[in-house]
């Protein structure tokens, strides 16, 4: 059976759920931000991104590009309970639905023709039913998997629906310019730009091998995606990468290492919870890094074993982060997102072999427990004693 | 290998053979001819019109629709 995914992008989500709520907002720059002069931009309308103001921008430079436009403190209470409505229009048209962020998410559609027609007509009762229960617009990609459907609804945008038929992906990427397309961060793009490929088409001019050997497995999916190969399945689950992300921004800028590894500390400590708390291990961590001049780079690394100990996952983050801070520049962000985890063994083992490690286990568990009573003061963590 | 855009126009729409309406856009990709059964947009004398290409005809190729972008 032909497989049909369709990527569902809400348009402007975050100014568009401002404005329901506010409607003097309308036709106005909206730019949705933490509080000032430290707050970051989490969103900015279309009118606003004309401007200049892009997401991740210190609230300071956004004022200074957008003298007009409206800040608006985040409500991700609000935030959540449109997108809540959102994806419960688009639970009626396929069991298969996978939550990529608040604002967008994959249906797999195969299958499901027989019961609501083609991708553009069940595109176009997916869209009239939003706006009808909503008041919100999407923009939709339909393809035969994840990552040209996700590339279609961005090419489509604002209330439009691109159907890309099967067999046809690489020459719908071909053109795609190699910082949009979804695969490529911010740092790989410049590098990739370096190196005099622009456009996804000019990937599949190399071999697979060359870019395997130049940046290991992710090069490999690299050269598999501008062909437009991308097998992996729709989960019925908030993607992990959302729901696993601890992020802290620094209050001032920091740039001595030992203060950027304590929060590094901090922030295994919240991942640690996270994971024990859906009783999850984790295999690989990414490390997102921000500098003050707005550069941000990526690192991955894998854990020897799968864990939810703290303190290994800061060993694995800490070489991470060594690997990454290579500029005597200031820090601004310092994000970890845990990107492949597997489920904790319920079975305990029968005699306890390796004591300290049981002892660490019940120790994680009682400080997470007394850190649930009492959020702010009792057990303090050890990444906030060094600072 | 290049792709553009093609708006539909009621004239093409009317010789779209169902496979596209007025308003819609056209994928198109261009430079290469088409294979039997791929959906191709060709000129015939001053008319362009929708076929699934069989290889036969006079016609002039202008592209293959490799997809379809339509508003919601």
């Amino acid at each position: 059976m032909e497989r049909r995914i369709l990527h569902i992008n809400t348009d402007d989500f975050y100014a568009s759920v401002c404005r329901l709520r506010d409607p003097a907002l309308r036709g106005r720059a909206v730019v949705i931000a933490g509080s000032p002069p430290r707050g970051m931009v989490v969103s900015a309308s279309y009118e606003a991104r004309g401007e200049g103001v892009v997401q991740g921008m210190t609230v300071s430079s956004a004022r200074r590009l957008c003298s007009r436009g409206v800040f608006v403190p985040p409500d991700w209470q609000l935030f959540r309970r449109v997108s809540r409505a959102v994806f419960g229009v688009l639970e009626r048209y396929s069991p298969v639905i996978e939550q990529a962020s608040l604002d967008e998410g994959y249906i797999d559609y195969t299958g499901c023709g027989r019961l609501f027609g083609h991708v553009l007509d069940a595109g176009t009762k997916i869209k009239s039913e939003i706006a009808r229960e909503t008041g919100l617009a999407v923009s939709v990609g339909a393809a035969a998997n994840k990552l040209v459907s996700h590339v279609a609804s961005r090419t489509a945008k604002r209330a439009h629906l691109v159907d890309v038929y099967t067999g046809y992906e690489k020459p719908f990427l071909a053109p795609i310019p190699i910082d949009r397309f979804p695969i490529v961060d911010i740092g790989r793009a410049s590098l990739l730009q370096e190196l005099g490929i622009s456009r996804v088409g000019d990937v599949l001019l190399f071999t697979e091998e060359i870019f395997f050997v130049c940046f290991g497995t992710w090069g490999k999916r690299l050269y598999r995606g501008a062909a437009g190969e991308d097998h992996t399945p729709v989960c019925s689950r908030l993607a992990p990468q959302e729901r696993m992300r601890t992020e802290e921004i620094l209050e001032p800028d920091r740039v001595s290492r030992q203060r950027l590894e304590a929060v590094l500390y901090r922030l295994a400590e919240g991942t640690g919870e996270k994971l024990r708390s859906e009783r999850l291990l984790a295999r690989s961590l990414v490390l997102e890094l921000r500098y003050a001049d707005g550069a941000e780079v990526v690192g991955k690394g894998r854990l020897s074993e799968p864990g939810s100990d703290d303190l290994r996952l800061y060993e694995t983050l800490r070489g991470v982060f060594a690997r990454l801070f290579t500029r005597r520049v200031r820090v601004r962000c310092l994000a970890v997102i845990v990107s492949a985890t597997e489920p904790e063994p319920i079975q305990r083992e029968l005699f306890v072999t390796d004591v300290a490690r049981e002892r660490t286990r019940y120790l994680r568990n009682t400080l997470d427990t007394l850190r649930a009573r009492f959020p702010r003061g009792v057990a303090p963590a050890f990444g906030k004693a060094i600072t | 290998m290049s792709m553009s855009y093609r708006k539909v126009d009621s004239l093409l729409s009317a010789n779209a053979s169902g496979e596209a309406r007025e308003g819609d856009s056209l994928l198109i990709e261009r430079g290469r001819a088409p294979l039997d059964g791929e959906l191709a947009l060709v000129r015939r004398g001053a008319v362009e019109l929708l076929h699934r290409w069989c290889g036969e005809g006079d016609d002039e190729v202008v592209g293959v629709v490799i997809g379809i972008k339509r508003k919601l």
